[in-house]
């Protein structure tokens, strides 16, 4: 008798449960990963991967007009977290290069990245932040461990453009079925970016703005422009117009050709009579002869139509052997002959030899 | 031969340019999915020839693509599963694409599990058909 009651109660609560719907099922927490390896993103997109990388290099170099010296040229240490649609890259940099063409040494710890995207499909993501600016093939990619020269091309080590963006960008593939049997892909990039000494971009004024448009072909033939328009704080407070033409192509026997020309449209300052261009351009030849070797050819040539000593005219012949016995580990020796005209400056030469590891 | 499995009802046919997109991650959706490429295990004879044929480059030439992805916040290489792991993850993973030998010794793909033709110059090809262009080198005769 003392159990009916308990009976009665749990009849009911059966019924109860039969009737009622079930309570959804708590959702998973998402799993959390770490690693150095690009597999951690290779899980399930709920999984929420973060992936730490390392790289560094150092040289020794020398020319002859300076001795020589040995430096620890860069240190990056990269972070890069993905979820679903959702990435955060931080990319933070030590380095202490040698500028050749200012005779300035910059040594300097920053935050060389560090941006949000948001890419829900190939065609069009969102990115908010730090990063690299899209224009060109040396630009979005300019990590030395990655290139095949000590030497940065003209465009790169004179700074005529600024190695970041911080803003906001816009980006996207597209898959445009040119030809039968012929890959094609369309890369395109539009941004906007600020300035101001708080986010480490001094040196512009005001806005910045830029595109960048590519096509690529069956992974062998790429073209691509580019355009961007600053404000330069730093020299001469002049708006300078910039727009790029650029091509790779992937030859036979292991030959490799690319080439990058900037125009760069300087107008009329305040209060000054004169506008300016300067034009520079290069032309590279890689020549992978061997399973670890490659040896690499650049000529690059530029300057603009004023006395200033920071553009002279310049020739350029750049000679690169480059030593790869693990995919980790990247050694190059290199040797250039710099001529100026129409300048005070003197030609010199310069030599050097670098090692880059990733670890 | 190439297969995939949820998701992909209505893909009836793939070609060489879209597989190489695939697996260098240029590409990451088709037919509106996720896509998930998955790779033999390195140094294996499918995979060379898949390389071969669909990537047309080196080993070494992909180790410096992957490692500038990596740098750049670009995408990962595809992951790495052995055969029968390849099959049974495709069969359970929508969105999931992979090569295999073909036949499979005498079996059936697993249930849930399609094979796609390639299309090559306009024509659509199964495993086995000439040209297709998906092969195991010839073995080399014994001297």
């Amino acid at each position: 008798m003392p159990y009916r009651p308990r009976a009665r109660a749990l009849a009911l609560g059966l019924l109860a449960s039969l009737a009622l719907p079930a309570a959804p099922a708590p959702a998973a927490a998402p799993r959390f990963v770490f690693g150095r390896s690009p597999s951690v993103f290779q899980n399930d997109p709920d999984v929420v991967a973060t992936r730490l990388g390392l790289w560094l290099d150092a040289s020794y170099v020398d020319n002859d007009r300076e001795s020589g010296s040995v430096d620890l040229n860069h240190v990056n240490l990269l972070v890069d977290t993905r979820w679903r649609s959702f990435q955060g890259f931080l990319e933070v940099e030590y380095e202490n290069e040698v500028d050749r063409y200012g005779a300035e040494e910059e040594e300097e710890f920053e935050i060389e990245q560090a941006y949000l995207r948001f890419g829900p499909r190939d065609g069009a993501s969102l990115r908010l932040g730090r990063f690299n600016t899209p224009a060109g093939i040396w630009m979005p990619v300019h990590w030395s461990i990655l290139m095949e020269t000590i030497e940065k091309p003209p465009h790169a080590a004179r700074e005529l453009l600024p190695e970041q963006q911080v803003g906001a960008e816009l980006a996207g593939r597209l898959f445009p079925g040119l030809l039968r049997e012929l890959a094609g892909q369309l890369d395109y990039a539009v941004y906007a970016g600020a300035s101001g000494d708080a986010i480490g971009q001094e040196d512009v004024e005001g806005f910045t703005v830029g595109a960048d448009l590519r096509l690529l072909l069956d992974e062998r033939w790429l073209l691509g422009t580019s355009v961007y328009r600053q404000k330069n704080d730093e020299v001469d407070d002049r708006s300078e117009l910039n727009l790029m033409l650029y091509g790779e192509a992937k030859l036979p026997a292991a030959l490799t050709f690319r080439t990058e020309y900037l125009h760069q449209r300087r107008e009329r300052p305040r209060g000054k009579p004169w506008d300016r261009t300067l034009d520079v351009v290069y032309g590279a030849l890689r020549w992978d002869f061997a399973r670890w070797f490659y040896a690499n050819y650049r000529v690059s040539f530029g300057g603009d139509d004023g006395p200033d000593e920071r553009t002279t005219d310049q020739l350029v012949n750049t000679f690169t052997l480059g030593i790869e016995p693990h995919p980790a580990v990247r050694l190059k020796l290199e040797y250039s002959l710099h001529e100026f005209s129409g300048g005070g400056r003197q030609d010199f030469d310069f030599w050097g030899t670098s090692v880059g590891v990733r670890f | 031969m190439i297969v995939v499995g949820a998701g992909f009802e209505g893909l009836e046919e793939i070609s060489i340019p879209v597989l190489r997109q695939l697996y260098l991650g240029r590409r990451t959706r088709l037919e509106g999915l996720r896509v998930r490429p998955l790779h033999l295990p390195a140094g294996s004879l499918a995979r060379n020839a898949f390389t071969r044929a669909v990537i047309g480059t080196t080993e070494r030439a992909m180790e410096r693509y992957w490692l500038r992805e990596a740098l750049s916040g670009g995408s990962p290489p595809p992951r790495e599963l052995a055969a029968d792991e390849a099959l049974a993850f495709v069969a359970r993973v929508p969105g999931a694409l992979a090569y295999v030998e073909w036949p499979l010794r005498g079996r059936e793909p697993p249930a849930g599990v399609r094979v796609v033709p390639v299309v090559v110059d306009g024509r659509v090809l199964r495993p086995g058909e000439p040209g297709y262009p998906l092969r195991l080198p010839a073995p080399r005769p014994s001297s």
